[in-house]
């Protein structure tokens, strides 16, 4: 009975400490994930919307204590030099702060990876100011492979380097010296002076061995041996001169986003000359007139330690789109307003003949905005050279390709309620079936913060799921496939019938951390 | 290793023993520059006398120095990311992050007498970062001498990184009239802000002690300065009063030559120590007639005439009916109204 008693004291006293004048007490301890310590100095922030944000920084227990103004949820925000919040929650995890209640939060910090090294020239000097990448291989539908540049880390004046704050994983290392990075001062132009090496010793990325990062551990790495070349020039003239000519210069090969084989731009002269300032390695050239859209065939140039003179690009490729919508449906084929419907190709708008046909150009890799589709028609499907397309990116061969859009008018709508005005949602609405998505062709939007609703019009008939995503998993948005792979139950399953308008709350998408 | 004679220019890279070879060239005077990283930079001046008995020019490079050390906050816990300046006076000349060990070394100084600064910015990396700014910053006193190829470590900081205040405060004349359109800068943040209604707003300001600074441009300049000092709370009330500055009466005559509309140049005062930043070059906008004011901040100015072209030169300056020479004048703090008059000259074209 005696304990009982204490028992009711110490929760009374809880409470009472709880909720006071200052507002409402919360206890944040910021941990390690792999080995539990604390981790002193991480910044912490407290957001609610409407309210000003709650912040501190954790002392040497990894503990951060305060009040809030008022109860609810609140998006807990941990950060730190080297270490990102673990699961699957980089943004952030929620922390329900109740008006009778101890509030307490741990969050769990994953401790990052470090890949250290050391840079050298060809005699074995140490290498200054080298740039040292980690590089990550990844690959999306639309763009194919290529490298993903994380934290890069710059060598001092003993070749050292550190590249901390990497994700555990596999990783190429690529160090490079180049462009910008010769710190020269006064008035004295120098050439450039510059090269690339991927570990062990490679200059292309398919020679490149990977490097296992793991949590909270350093890797140290073998000498990296970078030869430096004196930079050589490329000429050429562009034939017929163009009245606008724009030349395109990149590395052969994977694109690994490096400062010293950034892709270059350049104008030609009046007379159709130009020339590049380049370290020697394997380049794709391209010519294209503005004014005309025609292209030269795009030149592979092996550039090794002498100048290259006269090419010779002839701008005698054009890429064009013979194009129409095919309005289904034949009823409905006459109501449809060509003129208000937006289309273009990273260009100019087309502008449709009164048949609905049009003609455009682009270049090779070609990507399509079609907008401004009367709300109750939909894109059914779109042909590029007959084949039917799959998202928005297409290739162009040169001369004139065949490009269809084809609408029909039984297209429905839905009515979206977000599942809170308090906080700002996502709303994602995905279908179940069909080929992969991606984030320029799926249908999304954010409810009015007044009303909490939203409208998409020019809905397929079908299955769909929809996903209101909020602060803690908006990343999802990007990677649309992902979430409907993974977590294609935490969706809310929605039918849509032709012409059907649908009104639906949608609750906040659960995905476990 | 390039050597240089107009626009003419050679470059080479020496090999693994430090050899190098030019081309031949013809006997001339050359401007011969040599860089190698770690090192400080050399120049010679190839004489023709050198081409009578070719041999092989020895360089020497004396090895440049470094400073190095670690930066950590109150907890002890490393700081990533802050940045280390090494200074002359004024001027910063070499400049280092910190690692994820909060380690730096500050390389490629030439021999000298250095300051070393640590100062951090961190917090909101882009607008949907919530995290809060902080700020910190620490100068060591006194300097350090680095000599040759020296390493001085051990140079260490503790910084306390605080949320950066913001500075308000009212600019007005000695009659208390508020002040609009003056230009208001600080002296370590440079240009800070603008005036609206008298008033002032200075956002983002990390501990430490400033001079604010504020100037109009009119006919009547007027100038004032405020120390502020910030201890990482907001401040407000800050009272800035400007009074009338000494001022220049100028006139652009030619000589000899019919008066053309002389709106189109330009006179600048450019403070004479070019290493000076708590002044910046002023500028005088004369009329049709060649009539200009500027106001000067007390100091010495080199005179320069912009937008000459290649037909007129500055034949010769009077200051208050005196011949100035080498185009400098010197302005006291006295509030009075000097007369300057530039005398142009036509150039003789060729």
């Amino acid at each position: 009975m005696r304990r009982r008693a204490i028992h009711l004291c110490l929760l009374a006293a809880s409470v009472i400490s709880a909720q006071t004048g200052d507002g409402f007490a919360f206890r944040v301890q910021v941990v390690n994930s792999v080995t539990g310590a604390p981790i002193p100095s991480a910044s912490i922030v407290l957001e609610k919307l409407d309210i000003p944000s709650t912040f501190g920084t954790s002392d040497s227990s990894g503990v951060f204590a305060g009040h809030v103004p008022s109860a609810g949820k609140y998006l807990l925000v941990a950060k730190r030099h080297g270490y990102q919040i673990a699961g699957n929650m980089p943004m952030g995890v929620t922390f329900d702060i109740e008006p009778s209640a101890e509030n307490s939060a741990v969050v769990k910090m994953l401790p990052l990876g470090v890949i250290t090294g050391r840079v050298v020239d060809q005699y074995g000097d140490p290498l200054r100011h080298a740039l040292v990448h980690g590089l990550r291989k990844r690959s999306l539908p639309e763009l194919g492979e290529y490298f993903e540049g994380f934290n890069s880390g710059e060598t001092d004046d003993r070749g050292e380097y550190r590249i901390a704050g990497l994700e555990p994983g596999s990783y190429y290392v690529a160090a490079e010296y180049g462009r910008d990075m010769l710190r020269i001062g006064g008035s004295v132009r120098w050439p450039e002076i510059g090269g690339i090496v991927i570990f062990p010793d490679a200059s292309d990325i398919a020679g490149g061995q990977q490097v296992e990062v793991i949590a909270g551990s350093t890797t140290r790495m073998n000498d990296l041996r970078l030869k430096l070349h004196r930079s050589v020039t490329i000429r050429g003239h562009v034939k017929p001169a163009p009245a606008r000519g724009d030349l395109s210069l990149s590395r052969a090969g994977a694109h690994l986003g490096l400062n010293a084989f950034a892709i270059q731009g350049g104008m030609s002269e009046p007379d159709g000359s130009f020339s590049f300032e380049v370290l020697p390695g394997r380049y794709l050239l391209r010519a294209s007139d503005g004014k005309s859209g025609k292209m030269s065939k795009e030149i592979t140039i092996e550039v090794r330690d002498k100048d290259v003179d006269g090419i010779e690009l002839s701008l005698d490729a054009s890429y064009e789109i013979n194009g129409r919508i095919i309005a289904e449906g034949a009823d409905s084929a006459e109501s449809l307003d060509y003129s208000k419907i937006m289309l273009h190709f990273l260009g100019m708008p087309v502008k449709f003949s009164s048949d609905g046909t049009f003609h455009a150009t682009a270049s090779p890799t070609a990507i399509y905005f079609l907008q401004q589709i009367p709300p109750d028609w939909y894109l059914k499907e779109v042909t590029v050279g007959g084949r039917t397309l799959s998202g928005k990116r297409f290739d162009l061969e040169p001369g004139t390709t065949d490009v269809v859009f084809h609408l029909r008018p039984d297209g429905g709508s839905v009515e979206f309620t977000s599942p809170s005005k308090e906080r700002q949602f996502m709303v994602l609405l995905l279908p179940e079936n069909g080929p992969p998505i991606d984030l320029e062709s799926m249908l999304h939007g954010m409810p009015d913060p007044a009303s909490g609703k939203f409208v998409v019009h020019s809905v397929p008939p079908g299955s769909y799921r929809a996903f209101a995503l909020d602060e803690t998993n908006l990343l999802y948005l990007y990677n649309p496939q992902m979430l409907l792979d993974k977590y294609k139950s935490a969706g809310t399953p929605i039918t849509v019938a032709p012409r059907e308008h649908k009104s639906v709350v949608v609750p906040a998408a659960k995905i476990p951390e | 290793m390039k050597i240089y004679q107009g626009k003419q220019e050679w470059f080479e890279l020496s090999d693994g023993e430090g050899r190098y070879r030019f081309p031949p060239l013809k006997r001339a005077e050359y401007e011969l520059a040599i860089h190698r990283d770690g090192f400080t930079d050399r120049f010679y001046k190839v004489e023709v006398s050198d081409f009578d008995d070719p041999k092989e020019l020895l360089v020497e490079l004396m090895p440049q120095g470094v400073v190095a050390g670690k930066v950590v906050d109150g907890l002890g816990q490393p700081i990533e990311r802050a940045e280390i300046q090494a200074l002359r006076g004024e001027q910063i000349v070499g400049s280092q992050q910190t690692n994820d060990l909060g380690e730096y070394r500050l390389s490629g100084l030439d021999a000298g007498a250095y300051r070393i600064r640590a100062s951090y910015r961190g917090g909101r990396e882009s607008e949907f970062d919530s995290t809060p700014i902080t700020t910190a910053s620490v100068t060591k006193p006194g300097e350090f001498s680095v000599k040759p190829g020296a390493i001085i470590a051990g140079i260490d900081f503790e910084l306390h990184p605080v949320r950066p205040a913001t500075i308000h405060g009212i600019i007005h004349t000695e009659s208390g009239e508020p002040v609009d359109n003056a230009r208001l800068w600080t002296d370590k943040l440079g240009n800070a802000g603008s005036v609206d209604h008298g008033k002032f707003v200075i956002s983002d300001v990390s501990p430490g002690t400033y001079v604010i600074s504020a100037r109009t441009s009119d006919n009547n300049p007027r100038t004032g300065s405020v120390k502020v000092d910030v201890q990482g709370d907001d401040v407000n009330g800050v009272d800035l009063t400007l009074r009338p500055m000494p001022r220049i009466e100028g006139l652009i005559q030619m000589d000899g030559s019919e008066i053309p509309d002389l709106s189109a140049l330009l006179v600048m005062f450019q403070p004479a120590n070019p290493m000076e930043i708590a002044r910046s070059s002023e500028f005088g906008r004369p009329d049709r007639s060649g009539a200009f004011i500027a106001g000067l901040n007390p100091g010495e100015y080199v005179v320069h005439v912009q937008r000459l072209r290649d037909r007129f030169a500055v034949k010769r300056i009077i200051l208050d009916g005196v011949s100035v020479a080498s185009l400098k004048v010197k302005v006291d703090s006295q509030a009075v109204t000097r007369k300057l008059v530039i005398v142009l000259d036509p150039k003789i074209q060729p």
